[in-house]
């Protein structure tokens, strides 16, 4: 006889009652919102810092850090808002407390795994995320955790100024910064492509199927206000 | 600008807008007769579609049963987090004993081992111990990462206990199984899997007063409890 179903915490809860639950003592709750949101935590803990073993560090630490927070959430912005900036702050801590090393030297295969999973394509995918990753390394954390936010998870610049607590221009201007910065070292990217793969006249659409994560993501919650 | 080309900061502050108008014009109007500006507008776009198609990384199933562990034991009041230092030095090893769920039975020798299915683990990699909370279980424990269901927790007999299986629970484990189970009736704990998910297996009473399998997952959420 199974006294208690697995869908127990059903996924139609909003996270917003999840956290009041788990607030109030309910010990599945938060249980749920991890499950529910480890999965693009991760990447923006990863891509962030560029380096597994901080980025596992950042995000229990993050994870920690709502759970002992959760009776202080006040409810005025979205809980997946809420989430991204304790991750994108357990990052910086992280940074600022031991002083990440330069990450543009990534050091052994375990670590490129797990930043540019091998995917259909198992080169052209992959070298162009590790070469990705490396540029990414060189830029300060500020213009980094811009672009991981914007152009990598996808977000509006109005999402990710509330993730940052920063005004929009900000956000804009700190892409920008990182965009002009990247450029020189991922123009190689482009002509090998040219060279080796496709016709110049199809450069714009010679895309390597990459699944991306559910659908265009939105930080807004069902219900929830902002 | 630079000479008589727009450096590339310039091309990304018009793309976000952040130029004011006569600046915005003039530099449209440049990349319109430029050819290397224009290029340069371009590599600008190509850094935006290259984030954009990076693939997510996967979140290891490791890191996965780790969180569930440390928020296991933050909620297990007192219980220690598994403090940094030790963290890093152990992370990959941890990584597999965590990695197990846990599963308690109770009824000590009644239960036999069905198919073997509780060292399968062995051979998954190699399980190590965490310290065991301060009074350690009186209970036999395994670490078998075994993905038990519903249907093989009906006919789930305990294992023949072997000396070179014995595993000892992290603080957070052992509060769980005591905060299933009153006392003294845990037969068997098995840190396993349940349906895929990490979770405590926890075996309770012996065959005369019938059999109760408590299957905890992450934070001690009760995942199924079966009796017979």
């Amino acid at each position: 006889m199974v006294l208690f179903g697995r869908g127990r915490v059903g996924e139609a809860v909003p996270d917003k009652e999840l956290l009041q639950r788990h607030a109030q003592g309910d010990p599945h709750a938060f249980a749920e919102i991890v499950t529910r949101h480890r999965d693009r935590m991760w990447a923006v803990a990863l891509r962030t810092l560029g380096d597994p073993e901080e980025a596992a560090d950042a995000l229990q630490d993050a994870f920690l850090s709502a759970y002992r927070a959760a009776g202080r959430f006040r409810g005025d912005s979205a809980v997946t808002t809420w989430l991204h900036r304790i991750v994108v702050n357990a990052c910086l801590d992280r940074i600022r407390r031991k002083a990440v090393r330069p990450t543009v030297n990534l050091p052994d295969t375990d670590t490129l795994d797990a930043v540019a999973p091998r995917t259909g394509d198992p080169t052209a995918a992959h070298e162009v995320t590790l070469d990705v990753t490396e540029a990414l390394a060189r830029l300060p954390f500020e213009q980094r955790a811009a672009l991981v936010l914007v152009d990598m998870m996808g977000y509006s610049v109005e999402d990710a100024a509330r993730v940052l607590d920063v005004p929009p221009g900000t956000v804009k201007s700190r892409c920008a910064r990182g965009r002009a910065r990247l450029a020189p070292h991922l123009r190689h990217l482009r002509n090998r492509r040219i060279g080796n793969r496709v016709e110049p006249s199809n450069v714009g659409t010679d895309v390597p199927a990459v699944p991306r994560q559910g659908g265009s993501p939105v930080l807004e919650e069902g219900g929830g206000a902002s | 600008m630079t000479g008589r080309h727009y450096d590339l900061d310039v091309l990304a502050d018009l793309a976000e807008g952040l130029l004011d108008d006569e600046t915005t014009k003039a530099v449209r109007g440049h990349l319109a007769r430029c050819q290397r500006c224009a290029a340069d507008n371009a590599d600008l776009g190509e850094v935006t579609r290259l984030l954009a198609e990076a693939p997510p990384p996967v979140l290891p199933a490791s890191l996965a049963a780790r969180l569930d562990a440390a928020l296991l034991a933050e909620a297990t009041r007192g219980a220690p987090v598994v403090d940094l230092a030790s963290r890093r030095r152990a992370r990959i090893v941890r990584f597999a004993t965590v990695a197990a769920a846990a599963v308690v039975v109770s009824g000590g020798g009644l239960f036999a081992l069905t198919n073997g299915s509780l060292t399968a683990a062995d051979q998954s990699g190699p399980l190590t111990i965490t310290p065991p909370a301060a009074e350690g279980p009186s209970y036999p424990v395994a670490a078998s990462g075994t993905d038990y269901t519903e249907a093989a927790l009906r006919t789930f007999t305990a294992p023949q206990r072997r000396a070179e299986d014995a595993v000892a629970l992290t603080a957070a484990q052992a509060a769980c199984v005591a905060s299933l189970v009153s006392a003294g009736r845990v037969s068997f704990v098995d840190v396993a899997r349940y349906e895929g998910v990490e979770a405590l297996i926890v075996v309770v009473g012996s065959g005369g007063d019938g059999v109760t399998i408590h299957v905890a997952g992450a934070g001690c959420a009760p995942l199924a409890e079966i009796r017979r």
